[in-house]
């Protein structure tokens, strides 16, 4: 068998590529959380009913509506998120009283308060782009990390609730 | 030298000098014509030189809410990476999805004079949910000095 | 149910792929074996096809306990979008990508111009063993078919920028090219392990290469033209990494297709097309990988995950490396021709290839060096059209000389210089048209010059033939004319746009080049989930309604630019921000006029037209004896 070197370039040039691909890979990946320009500030006074004052942070503010897809894929997050010791209050948003019923029904609650922002004043204070929604509030009442976009996976949540309980 | 080997040695020599151009040219466009990615940071600290000021650079960050001002069309607004700020302007039309609180990508060029940032081009994204990679890079990397 | 069964359906064809990867890859010879891996394909392709309606069927009754019919789309989509919406994600398109895959296989499986019995069953054997890795990929990693327990009221809508008839079906021509070289891959793959290169290989590939080739020019050419009026921005091609990721394969392909001339013709350049073909289809891999994994940033980028982008590197490892060290293995076996004269077709169509495939290797620089260099720390950048300008541009330059003089070139002996007189003729054209146009500028007076230089050499090839036009000379012709034409509409884009931004109120009236324009005023319009602001510019007897449109359901806005186009120029108006300090119904307008756009279109279209002249005269059975 004649051997040629030339043939050979191709598949080392292919090697190279893959090394390069496979660092790259490996690298530190960008998550859903992208800084918005309440962190580090305390979290604001909302314009909502019924704030619940005798829940004291750490604790996550989660953005949601029924009529939101995306929240119900992260909803079965949120309720292990709950099992496993976090307080979660919950801002239904742009939606009514009957419908959050219905909807925390069928998956589960995992509120420890739910407080209804119809008007979406809240959700303008706290500079949401979407729901849904959720912001990392530390001991201190500083909030330290906001999620866009549905929790989906456990790195995502864990590095999230770690934020929280700086 | 044998027919065969004289143009075997000639189909090399031109291959090679091919080659070679195309590498020259390569070489050429990779080391002048490459667009750098800066920070508002990386502008403010003013560490970039007059060199690397001359070209046109590449902005990310995001638009900081309540900047956005439009005077017909010009518009002027501020970008951020929650360390500094830029002000920026932009003569035309703006892509679909630049808002007050989102990332942006901008192409354009800095006056150490003015230092305004005046921007040739917008780049509009796909998804309102979608901060490019190195755009995030570059506002943690600011928030982390 | 509908959708369990293609879900099914599509669990089986993973077992199908999987027989026939194996009965076409055995190693003894075997009839029956033949007949298993032929049988195979087929029934792989039947099974995909029902699982491909099924996902259809989700999308068309809205079924939305199907996650992914969640994602990607909404009630109150028209019925067309609906049906795109299946490949406007990742695991749609994936299923789309194997629905090609099997198209091809079944093609290689029953095409009667294919005469070598092992040929075809090796060539099932490589093309199963694609279908098994990608449909392993997307059973594991990406299965459209995932339902969820809490049904929402609606979908989350297609992105609305997406929504449009252009856009919608550039996908599938897109993967029928990028999907189409696989089929090319398996045939040289298969050659390789036969042992078998020649002309008669050559004539096998050809309608193969053919297909690939015209669906890829026009899946790239209506992503330009989507580009073009949907951005706003006029502009038709950004370098950006997914839209070099499907030149890639172009520039390979049309390679391919000129050294497939030599290889039939005179049994030479074997080791180099077969190397070619296997690169040609490396690189739709490649493409593939980079929008699918995440490591580049690019606007046309899918949903990033790790875990797919490591499935698929992993995939591209075992074909890639598979194919490269096969080539390896076997090339140096192929016997090879080398003398050729140094002025004749097949001197060209090396140096040809040569130029295409350096383009090709620039483009491919480019697109990774930021990766490069993010990996080795050194910086972050960005690589953008001044690069390619400078180079890729540039070597277009010596490619479209040759491109008008060799088809003039005899083959084999040189001596017959009878091609001087009208090459000749065509420069002299070609010098005085650029000229006569009073285009200033070293570049561009060179750029129109061989645009002009290569449309007389074809018209003049077709006027010497005129007694009798063969399906062939006419591909020729009409490729290499048709590029000639887009060089010019790519040039008018480029050098000779005008640009006009100012705010104007109802009534006033303005100029723009040879336009004159009065702005009427915005009114409010409702679209089937939209609604918009649209602004009427008039012209003479016509109007122009440029409008900015907003989409409830996603909760985005998109700019829709109205578009006049005339054979001389197109008159692009965008419509901006409304501005009450200048009056309480002043808005900004951007018009632009782009030069000689429609010759940019008119060229690509027939760039395509001469694929499917190609694709005409390719199915030829062997000669006999």
């Amino acid at each position: 068998m004649k051997k040629s070197f030339i043939t050979l370039l191709p598949l080392l040039v292919f090697v190279l590529l893959a090394l390069l691909f496979a660092d790259r890979l490996a690298a530190p990946r960008m998550n859903g959380a992208i800084d918005s320009p309440l962190i580090g500030k305390p979290m604001p006074e909302l314009p909502l009913a019924g704030w619940p004052k005798d829940i004291k942070p750490p604790y996550i503010i989660n953005l949601f509506a029924s009529w939101c897809a995306p929240c119900a894929i992260e909803h079965p997050n949120l309720i292990a998120m709950q099992k496993a010791g976090v307080t979660i209050i919950g801002i239904a948003y742009k939606d009514t009283q009957a419908n959050i019923k219905k909807y925390l029904k069928a998956g589960g609650n995992p509120y420890k308060a739910v407080l209804y922002d119809d008007k979406g004043e809240a959700a303008i204070l706290l500079g949401i782009t979407g729901v849904p929604e959720s912001f990392a509030v530390d001991a201190q009442g500083i909030v330290r990390a906001r999620q866009q976009g549905p929790f989906a996976d456990a790195d995502t949540i864990n590095d999230f609730v770690r934020e929280m309980r700086k | 030298m044998t027919p065969r080997a004289r143009a075997r040695l000639i189909s090399i020599v031109v291959v090679i000098l091919g080659l070679g151009l195309a590498v020259g040219l390569a070489l050429y466009g990779l080391s002048g014509k490459i667009t750098y990615f800066q920070t508002p940071t990386d502008i403010a600290s003013g560490k970039l030189t007059e060199e690397q000021l001359e070209r046109t650079i590449r902005i990310g960050g995001m638009v900081k809410a309540g900047t956005l001002k439009q005077q017909g069309e010009v518009f002027n607004f501020t970008v951020t990476d929650n360390v500094s700020d830029l002000p920026a302007t932009y003569r035309g039309v703006l892509p679909d999805l630049f808002r007050e609180g989102q990332g942006v990508v901008a192409y354009g060029h800095y006056d150490t004079a003015t230092k305004l940032f005046t921007a040739s081009q917008i780049l509009a994204k796909h998804d309102e949910k979608y901060m490019p990679p190195d755009v995030k890079k570059g506002m943690d990397k600011a928030r982390q000095q | 149910m509908i959708v369990e069964i293609g879900h099914f359906a599509f669990i089986l064809a993973l077992a199908a792929a999987i027989i026939q990867a194996v009965s076409g890859l055995m190693p003894r010879d075997s009839l029956a074996a033949s007949a298993i891996a032929a049988r195979a394909s087929m029934a792989l392709l039947g099974l995909i096809m029902l699982a491909f309606a099924g996902l259809e069927y989700a999308y068309i009754t809205s079924d939305f306990s199907v996650l992914n019919v969640i994602m990607n789309s909404h009630s109150l989509k028209p019925l067309v979008y609906k049906i795109a919406g299946v490949w406007g994600n990742h695991e749609g398109s994936m299923l789309l990508w194997i629905l090609m895959l099997t198209v091809f296989g079944a093609l290689i499986a029953t095409l009667p111009t294919i005469d070598d019995p092992l040929l075809r069953r090796r060539a099932l054997g490589v093309q199963g063993l694609l279908a098994t890795g990608f449909i392993a990929f997307s059973l594991f990693t990406s299965n459209p078919f995932l339902r969820t327990d809490m049904p929402p009221l609606d979908g989350n809508s297609l992105n609305p920028v997406l929504q449009d008839l252009g856009l919608a079906f550039h996908p599938p021509t897109l993967y029928l090219g990028y999907v189409g070289f696989s089929s090319v891959f398996s045939l040289a793959a298969a050659a390789l392990l036969t042992g078998q290169v020649d002309n008669n290989w050559a004539r096998i590939v050809k309608p193969f290469v053919a297909l690939a080739w015209l669906s890829l020019s026009a899946g790239i050419a209506m992503g330009s033209k989507w580009a073009y009026y949907e951005l706003g921005w006029g502009g038709w091609w950004f370098w950006d990494p997914v839209e070099n990721a499907s030149l890639l394969p172009w520039l390979t392909g049309t390679a391919l297709l000129h050294s497939l001339l030599v290889l039939e013709a005179r049994g030479a350049l074997k080791r180099w097309t077969i190397l070619l073909a296997v690169v040609s289809f490396s690189l739709s891999l490649l493409g593939t990988f980079l929008v699918r994994s995440g490591v580049l940033s690019s606007v046309h980028a899918f949903a990033v995950d790790p875990l797919r982008g490591t499935f698929i590197l992993m995939l591209l490892s075992v074909y890639c490396g598979g194919a490269f060290s096969l080539y390896a293995l076997r090339a140096p076996m192929l016997k090879t021709i080398r003398l050729f004269t140094p002025v004749s077709r097949e001197s060209g169509i090396v140096v040809n290839n040569m130029i295409l495939v350096t383009m090709a290797a620039t483009v491919l620089t480019g697109t990774l060096y930021p990766l490069l260099m993010d990996a080795l720390g050194l910086a972050q950048l960005s690589v953008g059209a001044p690069y390619y300008n400078a180079t890729v541009v540039m070597m277009a330059i010596p490619l479209f000389i040759l491109m008008g003089a060799g088809p003039m070139l005899p083959w084999k002996r040189p001596g017959r210089w009878l091609f001087v007189r009208p090459l000749g003729l065509c420069a002299v054209i070609a010098i005085a048209a650029t000229l006569i146009s009073g285009i200033k500028g070293a570049l561009p007076m060179v750029g129109f010059g061989t645009a002009v230089w290569v449309m007389a050499s074809s018209l003049s090839i077709l006027w010497v033939a005129r007694k009798n036009i063969t399906l062939k000379t006419l591909a020729m012709s009409l490729g290499h004319f048709g590029l000639g034409l887009a060089v010019i509409g790519m040039m008018g884009t480029m050098l000779w746009k005008t640009e006009d931004i100012r705010v104007l109120n109802p009534g006033d009236t303005y100029t723009v080049g040879r336009y004159d324009l009065r702005f009427d005023g915005v009114r409010d319009v409702f679209g089937p989930n939209y609604g918009a602001s649209e602004a009427t510019i008039t012209l003479g007897a016509e109007t122009l309604h440029p409008q900015k449109r907003w989409y409830p359901v996603s909760e985005s806005e998109t700019t829709e630019s109205a578009i006049r186009l005339t054979a001389l120029d197109d008159l692009y108006i965008v419509l901006g921000e409304r501005d009450l300090k200048f009056g309480p119904d002043a808005w900004v307008i951007r018009t632009t006029i782009h030069p000689f756009v429609s010759t940019l279109w008119a060229g690509f279209s027939l760039v395509v037209l001469s694929g499917l002249c190609m694709l005409g005269y390719s199915f030829k059975r062997k000669r006999a004896a």
